[in-house]
């Protein structure tokens, strides 16, 4: 899963904008959006494929799956003010405003969110714990497409950045040529002219008055965002192991999730009437039977652990939504899960070539 | 006559009072909003009937209805600004950071009267379990935070645009999304008796840095 | 602050808005106290000039320098030393006249700000009207109204694009009477075509290119 989208690359033009009022950085920043929603369409769409092959659906709401939409929709909300923005330097400046504030918000969509909710993803490939978990072959085709396509963007970028510069020179001598009777002398003044406009503006002098309540609410706010960010980060890792143990999941009342392994191998299942009956182990050791109604998973018996989540009924878990992890094709395998091939290529799990998913998922 | 900082505080309230007069005396903002807010709980409450202890779906539910409200109100502060040919009166005599920090007190305090009805009457028309209000309020606050900080910047731009109010409700969306998941999450928590610390310190980190990136760019907004 | 010495100079400021200009090259220096006029044909962008000398617009050229006792002022504050009265100004339309004027002063911090507001409309002459609605106003009265806030806080420039429109005779004295009462401690812009408010003026910039002309 090596498609992510290039978001918020157009934000590092931001400050130029809003600063030094350079037009080159608004088409930079506009092209970089609009690349980004051909990006992301494509990351979607080839992940919904994808997500078809594996999973079984196109979309089912995973948190990645939701957090891309996010980000598809704040690249749409981005060039839909834009559209509607008359004259360039408003729209350079509304537009940048806007894409600053959603820079506050693609951390959060991107990464607090959909990790702070278990998903059919595997594991985050490069992962909290500093570590590329992946097997070498899918890792070389990753990193290829990775620089490849990061490649491919800037290319694109450039092209398109170099469009708007000629559709704006042909928007101006277009200007000269039905422009008030100026002629050919005034046609190349108004290039010149234009020329200028295009030239970062020149400050202004003299605003030794007004920097140092500048700086002071610049530092006031950038103290607040690094606060802000620690907290997120704090709460990040907290959200990292959402799970409980059983013994407080009996305790709980409402809606739980718990994590564990398969204690035994005598499971009750029954595909016609949807039902499965298993007994659950956490970390501690602690045993729990769990009875559950619904689709039952199709990769139930090659689970390497299992999240339920449900409530706690008299002396069972009833869960209405199980989460399968199995071992994952694009993850180096580990001793115990399966072997490896001396031409490198990975075997599936115990129950041979047919294990296909990293996960399934039933409610 | 230097522009220190109580003379700030002076202009913000200034501001403050000036909205919350207008809105006194013309009134359509808040009704609007109101009627809006118990509309969407009639809907809501008809179409899902009493949900006993499905206090997740509940969560859910209390949250769009107020995500409705504020989408449907909050771009007001600015575009009756713009509408009414105001904006210039307000920028030669106030900071853009002064008009900006006004309103979003305004529409803070706007919030908070739409919620003061809202609240009770989901309470009853949902058939609610008890709730643990330091929690609730918690979590409602910070969500206000968030809900109003975004509104009044995304007000502000929208305000400049030509679609004006059609285009706020699409552009403060992903915006909101944080807010929106983090707080349900809170309210889902505070009813099935968890603990709402992680909701809390999410909204909370996001209110923060969207009050932050805000005090940045409320000098951009205007400046032609 | 009447009393500070302000000196508003322009070199080659020039506007375009996107491929449409609005303000060719223009350079001037002036200073208070003085009634400058500034004139030019409709569009020669004598509007969109004052904004840009009261720090509203950044000008896409050029250099506009705003100094108060020798010191420059950058633009976002120059708002504080100017009264600005121009045809695109509108009131709150739910508040009275005297409402409106205080919230300005208020916003602006004057120290004393209803007696700032008193003054201000006795100059203008609304007084018997200062707590009737500005939604009841005729075009005339708001026009007076604009008077009366560009001259609230008794700023050092104070600008008046187009004053004497849809106004009265009576009006056009409050005019005159302001050019004259503001002229000798202040610096006083008037934008205008109109041969009897050019005729306040001591010194006129011309908008077309030429610069400043001496007409007195």
């Amino acid at each position: 899963m090596g498609r992510r989208p290039r978001a918020g690359l157009g934000h590092a033009a931001l400050r130029a904008i809003l600063v030094k009022r350079d037009s080159e950085h608004d088409d930079q920043a506009a092209a970089a959006a609009e690349l980004g929603v051909l990006f992301t369409v494509v990351a979607t769409v080839s992940g919904s494929l994808w997500a078809k092959a594996m999973w079984g659906s196109y979309w089912n709401w995973d948190p990645r799956e939701t957090s891309i939409f996010f980000v598809l929709i704040l690249y749409i909300a981005y060039l839909a003010l834009r559209g509607s923005i008359e004259g360039d330097e408003k729209r350079a400046r509304l537009s940048a405003i806007y894409s600053a504030i959603a820079f506050v918000a693609v951390p959060f969509l991107m990464f607090v969110v959909p990790r702070m909710y278990e998903g059919l993803h595997p594991d985050p490939i490069i992962n909290n714990r500093g570590k590329v978990d992946m097997d070498p072959l899918i890792r070389l085709c990753f990193f290829m497409m990775l620089i490849g396509f990061t490649a491919l963007y800037f290319w694109l970028q450039t092209l398109r950045v170099r469009v708007t510069r000629l559709e704006r020179r042909r928007e101006l001598a277009r200007e000269c040529d039905h422009g008030p009777q100026l002629g050919r002398v005034g046609c190349l003044a108004a290039r010149v002219g234009a020329a200028l406009l295009l030239a970062p503006a020149g400050r202004e002098a003299g605003q030794r008055t007004g920097e140092v309540t500048m700086n002071f609410k610049t530092i006031l706010a950038v103290g607040l965002g690094v606060a802000a960010i620690a907290i997120g980060v704090s709460s990040f890792k907290q959200t990292m192991t959402p799970y409980i143990g059983f013994a407080e999941a009996r305790k709980a009342s409402g809606l739980v999730q718990v994590n564990g392994k398969l204690a035994s191998k005598d499971y009750v299942i029954n595909k016609e009437e949807q039902y499965l009956k298993f007994k659950l182990q956490d970390t501690n050791g602690d045993v729990m039977p769990v009875e559950y109604r619904g689709v039952i998973p199709g990769n139930f018996d090659q689970a390497v652990s299992i999240v339920a989540i449900g409530a706690f009924k008299g002396d069972h878990f009833e869960a209405n939504q199980l989460l399968v992890k199995c071992p994952s094709k694009y993850q180096a395998m580990e001793s115990e899960t399966g072997g490896k091939h001396p031409d490198g290529v990975p075997q599936g799990g115990p129950a041979g070539p047919a294990a296909p998913e990293t996960t399934g998922v039933a409610s | 006559m230097p522009n220190s900082g109580s003379n700030s505080a002076v202009a913000v309230w200034s501001v403050l009072r000036k909205e919350c007069r207008t809105e006194w005396r013309t009134r359509y903002g808040l009704n609007a909003a109101l009627l809006f807010a118990v509309t969407s709980l009639t809907a809501v409450s008809f179409a899902a009937g009493r949900l006993g202890n499905r206090t997740d779906i509940m969560a859910a539910l209390f949250w769009i209805v107020l995500l409705f409200a504020t989408l449907a109100s909050m771009s007001h502060a600015f575009v009756r600004e713009v509408e009414s040919r105001t904006m210039l009166l307000l920028r030669l005599v106030a900071t853009p950071t002064e008009i900006a920090v006004g309103k979003l007190l305004f529409n803070l305090l706007f919030l908070c009267v739409i919620e003061a009805v809202t609240v009770p009457l989901f309470m009853v028309l949902m058939g609610a379990p008890p709730v643990r209000w330091g929690q609730f309020l918690a979590v409602l606050g910070l969500g206000t935070v968030s809900l109003a900080a975004s509104s009044t910047l995304v007000g502000a731009v929208i305000a400049q645009t030509r679609g004006r109010g059609a285009l706020f409700a699409g552009v403060s969306l992903p915006l909101l999304l944080p807010v929106l998941a983090a707080a349900v999450g809170g309210t889902r928590e505070m009813w099935a008796a968890n603990s709402v610390a992680p909701s809390l310190k999410l909204l909370g980190a996001y209110a923060v840095a969207l009050l932050a990136a805000s005090l940045l760019l409320y000098d951009h907004l205007w400046e032609d | 602050m009447s009393a500070a010495s302000l000196r508003l100079a322009g070199n080659d400021i020039a506007h375009r808005f996107g491929p449409r200009v609005a303000v060719r090259p223009v350079s001037f220096d002036v200073s208070a106290p003085g009634v400058v006029a500034v004139t030019g044909e409709n569009g020669s962008g004598k509007s969109t000039l004052l904004r840009i000398l009261c720090g509203l617009l950044r000008p896409s050229r050029g250099e506009c320098v705003f100094e108060v006792d020798g010191c420059a002022v950058e633009p976002r504050r120059r708002r504080l030393f100017t009264g600005l009265a121009t045809p695109e100004l509108s009131f709150y339309e739910e508040f009275s006249a005297a409402e409106n004027l205080a919230f300005a002063a208020e916003t602006r911090g004057l120290p004393n700000a209803a007696n700032a507001v008193r003054l201000a409309l006795e100059q203008v002459g609304l007084t018997p009207r200062a707590d009737d609605r500005v939604s009841a106003f005729s075009s005339g009265m708001k026009q007076r109204l604009r008077l009366a806030f560009a001259i609230l806080h008794e700023p050092p420039v104070i600008m008046l694009d187009e004053p004497g429109s849809h106004l009265d005779d009576a009006g056009r004295a409050v005019v005159e009477h302001i050019v004259q009462t503001y002229g000798p401690r202040a610096l006083v812009l008037i934008a205008t075509n109109e041969p009897r408010e050019m005729a306040l003026a001591e010194q006129r910039i011309e908008l077309s290119g030429r610069g400043l002309e001496r007409t007195a």
